[in-house]
């Protein structure tokens, strides 16, 4: 029978580096790291992104050098000539008739609304209201939206926030396209609703499919019955998800700091925030490996406000 | 060479960009770099390429070390950070449905017997996944003090906490291991407590 000690040194003796391992470690650090087989030493030589940013700023601000006293001066009197002119201009311009009233947001459509000089449609309207445009596309609106104009390519749709249903008659119309900061949907011939909420855009099908591309992934194409969400992928929305976590499974904490961390959307004051949120909830959920390792990456960034906090939690943790 | 045996004006003059000095730094630290990429990065990690990125990160940022003579656990900080992050790339792959294991590979053996062979090769297979089921406080612990025989204020200093800390959570890691190894069929000796409790 053997001790833990004596099966840990027989598993190390097992799982240990060759030296033929560590010579291929060496050679490909020599020869396919560094260009034209410089020897190893020469890595420490090669700068990285922020020291190039750094020189690069340095030799700009000596090319600069110090403003003297007469550019200073000659600043000031162009300026100052600049401020003499723009406010002649208007005091001498001739009276304007006064602007007209810009129409309020439409209630309730059912023609296709006119255009603005720009060529888009601002539509903002509130409950539950119905837009038919020309009989082949009909839009159930609920929240903010932009409609774009009919250009004889696919109907485009920006929205903003709340709940929109389309109905596109099959073969009517080139398509529809409505899109959101999370993703777009395409309509091919079918009626679904968009939801853009707090966690993100939802996309369920009625009937027929749409090809949903939720962004930086891949387009999908959803069917009868099919629902899919497009996540938030803004540091705000991070953070709104990671303050509701309480509430929440330890595994959507997993998957909202794993998006947090690759994707490197969000500024580290809020990436920090979203990491003490998540390990506190997964410590809460008693997943104290995963909550250890996201603690230990919030404790390696020296300036993090959360610092106090996750040292806090850390000793919580590592009390048995 | 042992890598604890690097003299700490060696590591101060590779800090100041002496090119000898810096490859034998980089010699002596390529073997437990990837020792602890093997055995703490576990299958799902690419022990290679996070140890070949570990010692450019080393390279890098070298001239930033202010106590050579921390070096060691400076080198094992890097490498810690860098196989949890790898580690926890290669758990959201294994989400979104990518490749996902590397199997365990390539296990050095000095016995030629192809039967015993296999035996130790399924073993430490079993012992890799049994050690990586363990939180990653008890794993580091574990690794440092049973697997690489240091003691606990050697690991304490690796590590930067306490020696306290270390006997803590190698006890509590001994114990998981214990109870994980038993449970999957190995012939493992009861831990201190739980004999007492069978006496």
């Amino acid at each position: 029978m053997a001790t833990c000690e004596e099966l840990m040194r027989e598993w190390a003796a097992q799982v240990r580096a060759d030296d033929g391992r560590v010579e291929a470690l060496r050679e490909r650090l020599e020869t396919t790291t560094l260009p034209e087989h410089r020897p190893i030493t020469a890595l420490a030589e090669l700068p990285d992104a922020d020291d190039l940013r750094t020189a690069a700023l340095r030799r700009r601000l000596r090319r600069a050098g110090p403003a003297s006293a007469g550019a200073r001066l000659r600043l000031v009197g162009w300026s100052a000539l600049a401020a003499a002119i723009i406010l002649g201009l208007l005091l001498l311009r001739p009276d304007e008739p006064a602007p007209e009233a810009v129409p309020a947001p439409l209630a309730v459509s059912e023609d296709p609304p006119a255009l603005t000089p720009d060529g888009r449609v601002p539509l903002a309207l509130d409950g539950a209201s119905r837009v038919d445009l020309g009989g082949a596309v009909t839009l159930d609106w609920d929240g903010r939206g932009l409609l774009h104009p009919d250009d004889g390519g696919p109907r485009q749709l920006d929205w903003s926030d709340g709940r929109i249903t389309v109905d596109v008659v099959p073969g009517s119309t080139p398509g529809f396209v409505v899109s959101t900061v999370d993703g777009s949907v395409r309509v091919l011939g079918t009626r679904f609703t968009v939801t853009r909420g707090q966690d993100g855009t939802t996309v369920g099908v009625d009937r027929g499919r749409v090809r949903v591309t939720c962004s930086g992934l891949p387009p999908e194409q959803l069917g009868p019955g099919d629902r899919v969400l497009c996540p938030r992928r803004r540091a705000s929305g991070l953070l709104a998800q990671a303050s509701r976590l309480a509430d929440a499974e330890p595994d959507a904490a997993v998957a909202l700091l794993e998006a947090a961390l690759l994707d490197d959307v969000a500024p580290p004051p809020i990436r920090d925030e979203v990491l003490y949120v998540c390990a506190r909830t997964l410590a809460d959920a008693g997943r104290r490996a995963e909550a250890r390792a996201f603690l230990d990456e919030l404790l390696a960034r020296d300036a993090s406000l959360r610092r106090k906090d996750a040292e806090a939690l850390r000793e919580r943790l590592d009390t048995p | 060479m042992s890598w604890l045996d690097i003299d700490p004006a060696v590591v101060a003059a590779a800090v100041d960009g002496d090119a000898q000095a810096l490859d034998r730094v980089v010699q002596a630290s390529l073997r437990p770099v990837l020792d602890w990429c093997i055995r703490l990065g576990g299958p799902t990690v690419d022990a290679d390429d996070l140890a070949h990125d570990v010692i450019v990160l080393v390279l890098r940022k070298l001239d930033g070390l202010r106590q050579p003579e921390r070096y060691p656990s400076w080198l094992f900080s890097l490498t810690r950070r860098e196989i949890v992050r790898r580690r926890r790339r290669a758990r959201l792959r294994a989400l979104f449905g990518g490749p996902l294991a590397q199997e365990l590979r390539d296990l050095p053996d000095p016995d030629p017997g192809p039967e015993v062979a296999v035996v130790r090769r399924r073993t430490a297979s079993l012992l890799t996944e049994l050690l990586h089921r363990l939180p990653e406080a008890q794993r580091v612990v574990l690794v440092l003090c049973d697997a690489e025989g240091r003691s606990a204020s050697e690991a304490a200093a690796l590590l930067g906490i306490p020696p306290g800390t270390v006997k803590s959570r190698l006890r509590l890691g001994r114990r998981r291991f214990r109870a994980l190894a038993a449970s999957s069929g190995l012939d493992i000796e009861p831990d201190a407590d739980a004999r007492a409790l069978g006496a």
